[in-house]
C-alpha cells in the first residue's frame, strides 16, 4: 500500500464520524452572512464619508517632529511619553495597536494606516495588531505587525506539544536566522521569512522575544508590502519598512506583557483608524467569498 | 475516496438550506482536515457558508457552486493563518510523535500531525489526498504554480511520513 493510499484511508477513517450541525450550521450561516451583507451595504454608503472624516482628524496619536504631514492616517513620531511606572490595564487591541504605534514612532517616522487588531480575551492574555506603515519620506508602505502571548494562550498546548522548546530556535524556513539568550534568560530570534510566491520578492523580517520564566512572547515584524508570504501578496518595495535592529528594539520594550500600561489604554481608546477583528478571526473580509 | 468529496449535484438544488444539506458534511470534514481540530472546523465552515450566503445568488448561477464553496472554506483557512500568523509556529524538522504507532494510533495522531505541518502544507495534502483534486486544480485554488504544487505535495507527504512512521510505504 503507498503512503498516498494510506494518508486517504487515515484521512478517512479520522473524519468518518465528523458530522456537521446542519440546522445549526444553516441557521448561523444565515444570520452571518446577513452580517456580511449588512457590513457591505454599509461601508459602500459610508465610505467616501469615513475616508474624509479620517483624512481631518488624522494627527490625535503620538506626535512628534514629523516634518511633511501625510494627507490621512496616524502620524507616528519621535516624542515618546513618560511611561514611569504607572498603573497597568489588561491587554486589549487597541491597547496592543497604541502600544506598537508608540513604539515603532520611537526607531522611525512615518504614517500608519489601516490598523487591525484582535484580543479581548480577559482569560487567556493575547492579542495581535497589524496596519501599514509608510516610512517618512517613502511612498511606498509595509505592513507592521505584533503579536503578543502568554501563558496559555500560545500555541498547542496538548500533552507531546513541544511549542515552548521552539522558542528561540531557527528552523528551516527561517532566513539570517539569529538566536540568542538574553542577559535576564529571555531568547531572542530574529529571521527573515520570505515569500514562496509570485517572483519571490516579498519578505516579512520578524523579532521575536520568549520569556521563559512568565511563559511570554511577544513577536513583531514588518514587510515590504501587503499580505506578504500569502498568496495574493502585494509587494511595494524592496525592503521591509523597518529594519532588523528597530524590530528588536520594538520587541525588547519593557511595557510588553500580559498587562500594558493604561497610557495605551486611553491612547488605543482614541485610535479613528482602528477595526477590530475579534469576531472574525477566521473571516477576514479579503478572503474571496 | 468519494467520501471526502462534496458530491451533491449543487445544480440541483434550490435553495440554500438545501445547498447546505447536500454538501456539509463533505466540507465539514475537509474542514477538520485542514484544521485540525473540530470546533475550529465548525467555525470554518460556518464562516464558508456565511460567506457563501452573502453572495447566495450570485454563487447559486455558478458553474460549479460546490468548487466555488470549496474554494471559499480554503481560502478562508489561508487567511485565517493570515491574521493569524504568527501565532502558529509550522515546524520543518518535526519530532517523530507516533514512533511505530499502531493503526489506531496512526488515527489517533493524524490530526496531531496536520496540526505540526504548515498551513500550505495541509492544504495540499487535504485537497490532494482528501479531495482528490489533480495538482493543476489545488494549484489553482491554492494560487501557484502546478510544478509549486506538486513541489509542494512532495514536501508535505515527506514531512508527514516523518510524523507518522506508519504511513511508510511498504512497495
Amino acid at each position: 500500500m503507498t503512503v498516498e493510499t494510506k494518508l486517504r484511508s487515515a484521512m478517512a477513517d479520522t473524519v468518518s464520524r465528523a458530522h456537521p450541525d446542519v440546522d445549526l450550521l444553516v441557521a448561523t450561516a444565515r444570520r452571518r452572512g446577513l452580517g456580511i451583507r449588512r457590513r457591505r451595504q454599509a461601508l459602500g454608503t459610508v465610505g467616501v464619508a469615513a475616508a474624509l472624516a479620517l483624512a481631518v482628524s488624522a494627527p490625535s496619536f503620538v506626535a512628534g517632529d514629523r516634518g511633511s504631514a501625510p494627507d490621512s492616517g496616524v502620524l507616528v513620531g519621535t516624542q515618546p511619553h513618560s511611561l514611569g511606572d504607572g498603573p497597568l490595564d489588561p491587554l486589549t487591541g487597541r491597547s496592543t495597536a497604541a502600544a506598537l504605534l508608540y513604539a515603532v514612532g520611537l526607531q522611525a517616522s512615518g504614517t500608519a494606516t489601516d490598523i487591525r487588531g484582535s484580543g479581548d480575551h480577559h482569560m487567556y492574555p493575547e492579542s495581535y495588531v497589524i496596519f501599514r506603515f509608510t516610512p517618512e519620506g517613502s511612498s511606498t508602505f509595509g505592513e507592521v505587525a505584533v503579536n503578543v502571548n502568554s501563558g496559555l494562550t500560545y500555541g498547542n498546548t496538548k500533552p507531546g506539544d513541544d511549542s515552548r522548546q521552539q522558542m528561540g530556535r531557527c528552523q528551516a524556513f527561517m532566513r539570517a536566522c539569529t538566536s540568542t539568550r538574553l542577559p535576564d534568560g529571555s531568547r531572542l530570534t530574529t529571521y527573515e521569512d520570505p515569500s514562496s510566491y509570485g517572483d519571490r520578492r516579498g519578505v516579512r523580517r520578524v523579532a521575536e522575544l520568549y520569556r521563559p520564566d512568565v511563559d511570554f512572547r511577544v513577536l513583531v515584524s514588518a514587510s515590504n508590502g501587503s499580505d506578504v508570504t500569502e498568496r495574493d501578496e502585494d509587494i511595494t518595495r524592496t525592503e521591509p519598512v523597518l529594519s532588523t535592529a528597530q524590530l528588536v528594539a520594538i520587541a525588547t520594550q519593557p511595557w510588553w506583557g500580559a498587562k500594558l500600561p493604561a497610557y495605551f489604554t486611553e491612547q488605543g481608546k482614541q485610535l479613528e483608524d482602528y477595526a477590530d477583528r475579534s469576531s472574525t478571526a477566521t473571516a477576514t473580509p479579503t478572503a474571496n467569498g | 475516496m468519494e467520501v471526502g468529496r462534496l458530491v451533491a449535484d449543487s445544480r440541483s438544488t434550490t435553495s440554500f438550506e438545501a445547498f447546505v444539506q447536500a454538501t456539509a458534511g463533505g466540507l465539514h470534514r475537509t474542514a477538520v482536515l485542514l484544521c485540525g481540530d473540530h470546533h475550529l472546523a465548525e467555525d470554518l465552515t460556518q464562516t464558508a457558508y456565511a460567506k457563501v450566503f452573502a453572495s447566495w445568488r450570485r454563487v447559486a448561477s455558478a458553474d460549479d457552486p460546490v468548487a466555488y464553496t470549496r474554494q471559499v472554506l480554503v481560502r478562508t483557512f489561508l487567511s485565517h493563518r493570515r491574521l493569524r500568523r504568527s501565532s502558529e509556529h509550522p515546524v520543518d524538522v518535526v519530532p517523530d510523535l507516533a514512533g511505530g504507532a499502531q493503526d489506531g494510533a496512526l488515527r489517533l495522531d493524524l490530526l496531531a500531525a496536520l496540526r505540526l505541518l504548515a498551513p500550505d502544507d495541509r492544504a495540499v495534502l487535504v485537497l490532494r489526498f482528501w479531495e482528490d483534486l489533480p495538482s493543476a486544480d489545488a494549484a489553482r485554488l491554492l494560487g501557484i504554480s502546478d510544478a509549486a504544487c506538486r513541489q509542494r505535495t512532495a514536501r508535505a507527504l515527506a514531512r508527514i511520513r516523518t510524523l507518522l512512521p506508519d504511513l511508510e510505504d511498504e512497495r
